[in-house]
């Protein structure tokens, strides 16, 4: 029995001693510190999901085993570690739960890249009557029948613009095999300036069910009609729609802090009517 | 027969050795939050694959590991290239060939996107344009060092029926005039893969081939510039 408080006491300091060195580390301006930062930093959100699965094939996970070092990181410290602390330290009691309810023994949850429960938005910038205008689009990850993927434009922000033109007929395209790949996330959709010059295969990057919504219509036929040009992704935040219950922003912090890169900086818990509404509200571009 | 107290010996000195492992381990590699909790260590859940439906083996019979470490010989390539191009005492024809070698490693039609988190503008650069800016700075002597490790992400399949990945890793760049620092800056890099499989013909039969080819390039400054 005493045994037993002995060990417990010496692992809890051990972890008290360990925590003084993990806690808040600011990176020195040195190439070993510089190395330190890219490996702790959430390079892209594929890591995010990596991360956040705790999946054998993780790029920290194959850090640790070319370091040599057993990798013993809990999958609850994983998940702990993709909050933005600036923003989210306030609200630890939703982390606590939240880290629980995603971690349980029973039923743990997972995020699934080729799931429905997560969006991207792109805040775009284009250049528009000799000015430039922005125009929120959102996108998902849709799987095909040969169990490959693409991102999609599921629907359009609303904005200043006033398409002149009006097409109810979306063209059937040309050709069938082009894409927004599935990690054209990783370059800020660079590819959507391609995608949006392939006039003849424009509606293949729309989803064709959704062309009826609002600001959709109007958006396809400027883009298709050389009203607006695609500059650029001003920025980039994907919301995730976790278990019917947990609504969480994703976004890229940029800085000299291991907490940094893709991380958590909003979350909140609703009802199952909160969350049709959020996604509502997302996809009717509100 | 062991003693009572050998055994309890035994057992303190497993602890310390436990201990000082934890503590060598963090020194090692440190962790990556500002805050962490040593919480239960979750065993025997069902772990979902995010890197389906491209897990397992690969078109041309190529595995995950294979691709990961063809892509990163081409990034290794493409910077080979870079610091040819750089290098004030390369010739003309060993610059022209770097800028060929380079842009044959890319896909047709690659777009590179320059930008800078001190910054709201973004360029979007065609591969050949961008070597021949790179060819064309006015620099004595440029030094560029990469990030040892590189981040490569899971293999998707997209679908067209190709597969992507994506490869990032980090760049200093340091130009000199006149024996001096006069520009430095740093960026990241993330680069689109493709592992492309193509038919063969050797001595009349069709052999599978595969290769991996760079795309689409994002180019982010992380740190304002010093000039």
């Amino acid at each position: 029995m005493a045994k037993t408080h002995v060990l417990k006491f010496l692992i809890f300091i051990s972890f008290s001693v360990c925590h003084h060195h993990l806690f808040g580390q600011v990176i020195s301006n040195n190439d070993n510190a510089k190395e330190k930062h890219f490996i702790y930093e959430v390079k892209q959100i594929d890591e995010f999901f990596e991360r956040f699965n705790d999946e054998k094939g993780s790029f920290i996970r194959g850090v640790y085993k070319a370091h040599h070092v057993k990798f013993n990181i809990p999958r609850q410290r994983l998940i702990r570690s993709l909050f933005n602390y600036e923003n989210m330290s306030k609200d630890s009691v939703m982390i606590n739960k939240f880290v629980s309810d995603v971690t349980k023994k029973k039923k743990p949850i997972y995020l699934d890249f080729y799931g429905d429960d997560w969006y991207a938005e792109l805040t775009c910038k284009f250049k528009y009557n000799s000015s430039s205008i922005v125009i929120p689009i959102i996108m998902k990850i849709e799987m095909t029948p040969n169990k490959g993927s693409k991102w999609m434009i599921v629907a359009v922000g609303s904005s200043n613009l006033k398409s002149k033109i009006v097409v109810t007929e979306i063209a059937q395209s040309k050709v069938k095999s082009n894409i927004i790949s599935p990690t054209s996330s990783g370059t800020n959709f660079v590819s959507l300036k391609r995608a949006f010059d392939d006039k003849e295969n424009l509606s293949d990057y729309f989803e064709s069910a959704y062309m009826k919504r609002s600001n959709m219509l109007e958006f396809y036929n400027a883009i298709l009609n050389r009203e607006i040009e695609f500059l650029d992704v001003i920025k980039l935040k994907y919301h995730f729609l976790l278990a019917g219950k947990w609504i969480f922003t994703v976004e890229d912090f940029i800085r000299e802090e291991l907490n940094s890169g893709w991380l958590i900086n909003h979350m909140e818990k609703v009802s199952s009517f909160g969350m049709e509404n959020y996604r509502n509200k997302l996809l009717s571009g509100e | 027969m062991k003693t009572q107290e050998g055994i309890n010996k035994k057992n303190y000195l497993m602890i310390f050795l436990f201990i000082s492992l934890l503590l060598s381990s963090a020194e090692k590699v440190q962790a990556h939050s500002r805050q962490v909790y040593g919480g239960d260590i979750v065993k025997g859940y069902e772990k979902t694959d995010t890197a389906r439906p491209a897990s397992g083996r690969l078109p041309g019979n190529v595995s995950q590991d294979e691709f990961k470490k063809k892509a990163l010989a081409k990034i290794k390539e493409f910077q080979g290239c870079l610091f040819i191009l750089c290098n004030i005492t390369s010739e003309d024809v060993a610059l022209d060939n770097a800028v060929d070698q380079a842009t044959s490693l890319f896909v047709e039609g690659a777009i590179i996107e320059v930008s800078s988190v001190h910054s709201s503008e973004k360029k979007h650069l065609r591969v050949r344009d961008f070597l021949e800016k790179f060819r064309n700075l006015h620099y004595e002597r440029v030094v560029i060092t990469f990030s040892h490790v590189d981040y490569v992400s899971n293999i998707r399949k997209g679908s067209d029926g190709k597969y992507y990945g994506l490869v990032s890793f980090e760049q200093t760049f340091r130009g000199h005039n006149d024996g001096r620092l006069v520009y430095e800056d740093e960026t990241k890099k993330t680069t689109e893969v493709q592992l492309i499989v193509y038919d063969r013909n050797l001595r009349g039969n069709a052999i599978q081939q595969w290769d991996v080819l760079l795309s689409d390039v994002e180019i982010l400054g992380t740190k304002r510039p010093k000039a």
